[in-house]
């Protein structure tokens, strides 16, 4: 069962998100700031990270940087899921390597599709 | 003077009188002249030619005597002494008359001497008479002729004496006559002198006061009110002058009121224009800068002193005065002027005076400023973009939650219950596209959304539009299609752009046509632009949106349920359209449908 951090300030986005989720078959963990986000990946070493961008105490795109500079997350596919989506945001995601960019408000079978993807072509912890 | 004289008709009649005073004048020693020529020549006749006809009647008679004695020497006795007696009475009558006309000094002698002679003559007469007739012949040549021709030559002398007389006097005459054609002429020519002086004069007295009245008038009628006429005489003139005086009073009095009313016009103009906040200002055919409201001014850092000079020598800004000389209403009328380190937004309004035959007066020019409002404009365009932002993360939970429940993930539910969570989800949907929209509109009208030109095949664009409604349009039973569509439309666009453009209003079109409706579509090159048209034959609209509609948030038939449109979409549109430089309208009858149209540049037009 692959393992998905998801991080977002909404705690009601969280809940849906967790649910939607548990119910198509993954195990999930939440982090509502920046902080908490990458304290859990360390911890809990996910497959799969969906990435914020606004988000307190530290932005989704600096979490984002040091995921990638721990040896345990740098692997981890990230896949930001944000309402602000300009397009220098949707560059800077590009540049930066991210897996995917989704913008909110995401539909359950465009998400579930895209994380299946990357989890398919990223690890093989399953 | 007396009054009457005081008058031209006076003055004039004065002249007259003595232009004919003098005239009687003339007349007057003219003849007295005659009468002293007529006195000298009748005294020619009266003394000297009564003495010489006197003369030559003695001497006549003196020689019939003598003739009479030669008569008697010669036998003729009774004869002779008739006739000599006859001769004797003559001779007297002629001396007595001679004696009578006595005129010149010396005339007395020689009478006496002929009286004396005479008596001689007689005496020896009488002699011879007594004498022997024998001896007649030798008394008669010896003492008669001697006293005979004594007697003739004194009676000559008398008539020399008057004839000397009477050329004296005829010389007289001949210088009388002299002098008087000299003093006539004299007095005459004084006579003329005086009517012409005179003439002079009175000319000079009715005509100097006309002159200055006309000279008066003629600078009045060149609006100059100041002249008034100083009045000297108290005749005609001098009223007419004195009634032109009051008329110009009056004149400047009426002056003085325009003028009041004039400058309190003025006054009240400028007092305006001050007032106006935005700035103003008026511009001639020469673009000369002819006024400025104290605005105007400030905005421009410029003084009185820089007026009527041409509009670039004082405020130097070509795209300035190529906006306020434009009549083309579909060219933006905003301009950007960074005064004093800041950045100010006006809208340029210009309103031009004509004259008759159509030629540009001058252009009053106002300038709006409308920082303010595009400051405003900025900061709700960031309004909505950040509430939009603030929208999207509860709708994602909402729309993902209706989503769960909707798939029974989370366990089943009833009929009623899927129907109201059909219903929440259908609402959420709209929110969405409402936030999309509010999104793509507000970063469109930002500045935001890069338009990508480029070479774009307007006939691919159409058809891939298309597309994607074919299941719709089946489900609805309309029927879309194409029709008159040129070959090879190539404009210089952004292809997603004009696609969205056209898919919108063909989502327009679908919403508002009825089942077994018709929506056709349509491109043509009209000129340098190629005409993009989507019509349909639903319900129309009516004429008072037809403007309207292009403006956000407004919906025409906003009373069909089925309309779900955000009512942004041709707001969108238009922006699109015109940051293409290009424009979009509508005709539509209710009822009848709509067909919508924009036009966009052609590609080898534009590059």
């Amino acid at each position: 069962m692959s393992k998905i951090l998801v991080v977002d300030d909404a705690k009601n986005i969280l809940l849906v998100l967790k649910m939607s989720l548990k119910k198509a078959g993954y195990e999930v963990i939440t982090a509502m700031d920046g902080i908490t986000a990458l304290e859990k990946a360390q911890e809990e070493d996910p497959d799969l990270i969906l990435l914020d961008i606004l988000i307190p105490k530290m932005n989704g795109f600096l979490v984002f940087e040091a995921l990638k500079d721990e040896p345990t997350t740098a692997e981890t596919p990230v896949i930001f899921i944000s309402a602000k989506a300009e397009d220098e945001d949707l560059e800077k995601a590009r540049e930066l390597g991210a897996a995917d960019f989704l913008i909110k408000p995401v539909k359950q079978e465009q998400l579930l599709k895209n994380i299946e993807k990357h989890l398919e072509g990223g690890n093989n912890n399953e | 003077m007396p009054d009457k004289l005081k008058t031209l008709k006076g003055k004039i009649f004065l002249g007259f009188l003595l232009v004919v005073l003098i005239l009687i004048m003339v007349s007057l020693w003219a003849i007295n002249n005659f009468i002293n020529l007529s006195d000298s020549i009748n005294n020619i006749m009266v003394e000297n030619y009564q003495s010489i006809k006197a003369s030559e009647s003695m001497i006549e008679s003196l020689e019939r005597q003598d003739s009479a004695m030669l008569m008697i020497l010669n036998n003729h006795n009774s004869e002779g002494q008739k006739t000599f007696r006859e001769n004797e009475q003559e001779f007297l009558k002629w001396l007595a008359r001679a004696e009578d006309n006595i005129t010149i000094k010396g005339e007395s002698n020689y009478i006496k001497e002929i009286n004396s002679n005479y008596t001689n003559y007689l005496e020896l007469f009488s002699e011879f008479k007594e004498i022997e007739s024998n001896q007649r012949r030798n008394f008669y040549y010896t003492d008669i002729i001697n006293n005979f021709y004594k007697l003739k030559n004194s009676i000559r002398d008398l008539r020399a004496i008057n004839q000397d007389k009477m050329v004296q006097a005829q010389k007289k005459a001949d210088s009388r006559a002299n002098r008087a054609i000299i003093s006539t002429l004299a007095i005459s020519v004084s006579a003329i002198i005086v009517a012409l002086v005179f003439g002079f004069y009175l000319s000079n007295i009715i005509l100097k006061p006309i002159k200055r009245l006309k000279n008066a008038v003629q600078s009045v009628a060149d609006r100059n009110f100041n002249q008034k006429i100083r009045v000297k005489s108290s005749d005609e003139i001098g009223e007419l002058a004195s009634e032109f005086n009051n008329m110009i009073e009056r004149l400047q009095d009426y002056e003085k009121l325009n003028i009041n009313k004039l400058v309190e016009e003025r006054d009240k103009s400028e007092a305006i224009v001050n007032n106006i906040t935005s700035p103003l200002l008026v511009t001639n055919n020469d673009n000369k800068v002819t006024m400025m409201n104290q605005k105007a001014k400030d905005l421009f850092d410029i003084t009185e002193d820089d007026l009527n000079i041409h509009f670039l020598e004082i405020i130097n800004n070509e795209e300035l005065l190529k906006k306020l000389n434009n009549r083309d209403e579909e060219i933006d009328q905003t301009i950007d002027l960074e005064i004093k380190d800041k950045e100010y937004h006006f809208k340029v309004s210009s309103n031009s005076v004509f004259d008759e035959e159509g030629n540009r007066k001058y252009t009053v020019t106002i300038m709006e400023d409308v920082t303010k409002l595009k400051e405003i404009d900025e900061m709700k365009s960031d309004f909505v973009s950040t509430v939009s932002h603030e929208f999207r993360t509860p709708l994602t939970s909402m729309n993902m939650s209706l989503n769960m429940l909707l798939g029974e993930d989370v366990g089943s539910i009833n009929s009623e219950q899927k129907e109201l969570l059909e219903a929440t989800s259908e609402d959420c949907e709209r929110l969405n596209d409402l936030v999309d929209d509010l999104l793509d509109l507000s970063k469109i009208e930002s500045g935001k959304i890069k338009m990508e030109f480029g070479k774009t095949n307007v006939n691919k664009v159409i058809e891939s539009t298309i597309k994607p409604f074919k299941n719709q349009v089946e489900e609805q039973n309309i029927e879309l299609k194409t029709e008159n569509i040129e070959k090879d439309l190539i404009a210089w666009a952004d292809s997603n752009k004009i696609s969205w453009v056209i898919s919108n209003l063909i989502g327009n079109a679908i919403r508002y046509t009825p089942e077994k409706g018709k929506i056709l579509i349509g491109a043509k090159r009209v000129g340098s632009n190629i005409e993009i048209y989507v019509e349909d034959n639903g319900i129309g609209i009516s004429e008072e949106y037809q403007d309207s509609i292009f403006d956000k948030f407004v919906r025409a038939n906003n009373n069909d349920d089925s309309a779900s449109g955000t009512g942004l979409g041709l707001a969108i549109s238009k922006e699109i359209v015109n940051a293409h430089n290009g424009e979009i309208w509508v005709d539509s009858e209710e009822g009848e449908g709509s067909k919508f149209y924009f036009r966009i540049p052609r590609y080898r037009h534009v590059v």
